[in-house]
């Protein structure tokens, strides 16, 4: 897994700051989860603690101090994001019951849905694009900010 | 086990072998995926999944032990989501000249995944608590229960077809996108974020950062949009099908 956070650190000391940047970085996103998760409390807003917690980094990241950090962070985090997903998914055991008597006709409206309503997606979108200020949002890819 | 072991209280009721598990299929599956040459069927989640339930099952070991034993790594989902605030940040200033496309496409893509789940349901003859729980369905987990319980579903099960829609999404969206002449990174991630949510966000990151970066926001916005606009109309379509 890679800690990149950009290359510009000298060679030498590069490994330690990349630590140290990381360590800071999963602590700015500890903090916003904690009082993500406080907020969804407190505030019912149907808001999951985590989200609530994205939105306030989100908010944090105008800080310019804490974005190499956090970029850091992120990188570690969200590489191997669907890693996170097994423990969950495997859950679908304790529902042989259920699968088996209705599991056929369920999957069948959740596959057909997921499709129309990526389809439907798409298809406003690039529709909403299709306009002369589309040209940067169509481009294959766009510049990067904060790098 | 050696005392130490026991006096960790998350694997004090889990199975000391769900996280080396865990790691080990995971490993092995994106062996997999790799030989295949990234093949959609191939995707490391499914078949990771697929390599626990066996061996769970051989082994007559129960979820919940399992479940209690990988918490650990079910636990790191909550920071994941929050620095998925870098991806979102980075795009912000592009994002926003394009914000009214992105809310209208999110909302009407939204409605159309919850709606047609509903209805597609309803004509197969599915049971009123599964179609009350299947609405939901394509906002990310947490949020998907909250608005479940909202509409008289059953939490439980909504986290199931939450799980089988991103599984659907995120291996699928590729090709469905090819097959409709969608080429622009921006619009599949906001549709794979929208329909499909963490899990297709998670598949997008992985594909291309624009795409990524578009499901997160896509996934972000659902979270908002359908804890708004389901509870006000689902009751209303479900009274109207079931008489």
């Amino acid at each position: 897994m890679t800690a990149g956070a950009g290359g510009a650190t000298a060679a030498a000391h590069s490994r330690s700051r990349r630590w140290t940047l990381l360590l800071q970085g999963l602590a700015c996103t500890l903090v916003c989860l904690w009082a993500g998760e406080w907020l969804a409390r407190v505030a019912p807003l149907g808001l999951t603690g985590s989200v609530a917690g994205m939105l306030l980094l989100l908010v944090s990241l105008q800080w310019a101090a804490l974005r190499e950090p956090v970029a850091a962070a992120a990188t570690v985090l969200l590489g191997h994001l669907s890693f996170l997903f097994i423990p969950i998914s495997v859950g679908l055991m304790i529902h042989g019951e259920l699968l088996s008597r209705y599991g056929g006709r369920l999957l069948i409206a959740v596959a057909l849905s997921t499709w129309i309503g990526m389809a439907i997606t798409a298809l406003v979108m690039q529709r909403l694009m299709s306009g002369p200020a589309a040209s940067v949002l169509s481009s294959s890819r766009s510049t990067t900010r904060g790098d | 086990m050696t005392p130490l072991l026991e006096r960790w209280p998350a694997l004090a009721n889990g199975s000391w072998f769900a996280v080396p598990l865990t790691v080990l299929a995971y490993l092995i599956a994106m062996r997999l995926h790799q030989r295949s040459g990234r093949a959609t069927w191939a995707h490391p989640v499914l078949w990771a999944v697929a390599m626990v339930v066996v061996v769970l099952l051989s082994l007559g070991e129960p979820y919940a032990r399992y479940f209690a034993g990988a918490q650990s790594i079910h636990w790191v989902l909550g920071p994941a989501v929050v620095s998925m605030a870098w991806p979102l940040w980075q795009r912000l200033a592009e994002l926003r000249p394009h914000a009214v496309a992105i809310l209208v496409s999110a909302a009407l893509g939204g409605l159309a995944a919850a709606l047609s789940a509903v209805l597609i349901g309803w004509a197969l003859g599915l049971p009123p608590e599964l179609l009350r729980s299947l609405a939901p369905k394509s906002v990310t987990a947490g949020a998907a229960i909250n608005i479940s319980e909202q509409l008289g579903g059953i939490a439980n099960l909504t986290t199931l077809f939450t799980l089988i829609t991103g599984l659907i999404g995120a291996l699928s969206a590729q090709r469905l996108f090819d097959a409709m002449g969608i080429s622009s990174m921006a619009t599949r991630g906001l549709a794979m974020g929208t329909a499909a949510h963490g899990l297709g966000s998670a598949q997008a990151l992985q594909i291309d950062p624009d795409c990524g970066a578009y499901a997160v926001l896509a996934l972000v916005l659902q979270v908002a949009l359908a804890s708004l606009l389901l509870p006000w109309v689902v009751p209303p379509l479900l009274r109207w099908l079931l008489g």
